[in-house]
């Protein structure tokens, strides 16, 4: 049984491989972290659209070719969180939509949520995807104020409601950015960010 | 062979257990940090599973 002990060492190896794979993951040394959302199932980045009401419920449409999700937004506005790992200086949203030509969208972070400060841009329409309009907007996240981690975005259309139109969306992809880890000055900043991230904050509070 | 598979499931076991304590802590610490891309659930129900299969096949090894 001598050789027990090396299937015990990789036994106890596995799960500290995978905590050091997860860590690199929130640490994210190139700087670039993309999360999506296609309304189908629940990612723990991004929260599901609220309040209910403004948004209807999600659809899941099959047809002969392909199988998605959409929800319909009917008033404005219209909210959602991303849970963010760290800081991050820019973001690149990309949306895709079904609306009116006359029907505006606007989306933005929260610049200061108790100040209700938005960084709200109009969707630029960048390319068609079959019947799907695809949107892009880019946003300084630098002076963002997180609430426990969390950047909310607002996405607004004024006069939704009156005008009796709708828009549907079918995903959102959001593309955080900063600049990558190239030395060990930019790797022990980081390292305070992912501390000011953490519980761990408390304790640099209280003691130092 | 039964030695080495009885043997093979406690430890397994008790090192799932402890890898599921310890990312649970972590996560505690840093939501988001495990949560964000792995199911901590998944490896709870791996742990119980495993703990009532180490149960039942070490059952009379103390006796």
């Amino acid at each position: 049984m001598s050789y027990y002990k090396y299937t015990r060492l990789i036994l106890i190896a596995i799960p500290a491989i995978f905590l050091g794979h997860l860590l690199y993951q929130d640490f994210s040394p190139s700087g670039r972290l993309v999360v999506d959302y296609d309304f189908c199932s629940l990612n723990p980045f991004v929260s599901v659209w609220s309040p209910h009401g403004r948004v209807l419920d999600i659809e899941e449409i099959k047809t002969a070719d392909e199988k998605f999700c959409q929800q319909k937004m009917v008033i404005d506005p219209v909210y959602f969180d991303v849970r963010l790992p760290q800081n991050f200086a820019t973001a690149r949203l990309t949306v895709w939509y079904q609306k009116s030509s006359q029907t505006k969208l606007q989306i933005g972070p929260a610049v200061d949520l108790s100040a209700w400060q938005w960084r709200l841009k109009d969707i630029n329409y960048a390319r068609a995807e079959g019947s799907w309009q695809v949107g892009i907007a880019e946003y300084d996240l630098v002076g963002s104020k997180l609430e426990n981690n969390r950047l909310r975005f607002l996405v607004s259309s004024p006069g939704l409601d009156t005008s009796g139109q709708e828009i549907i969306f079918r995903k959102i992809e959001i593309e955080f950015i900063k600049e990558p880890i190239r030395g060990w000055s930019d790797f022990i900043g980081r390292l305070k960010g992912f501390v000011l991230f953490s519980k761990l904050r408390l304790f640099n509070e209280r003691f130092f | 062979m039964k030695d080495f598979f009885k043997k093979f499931v406690a430890d397994l076991f008790y090192i799932s257990l402890v890898t599921w304590l310890s990312y649970f802590v972590l996560e505690l610490l840093k939501e988001g940090l495990i949560s964000n891309y792995f199911d901590l659930n998944l490896l709870l129900i791996f742990v119980v599973i495993l703990g009532a299969i180490n149960i039942i096949i070490n059952r009379y090894k103390n006796i």
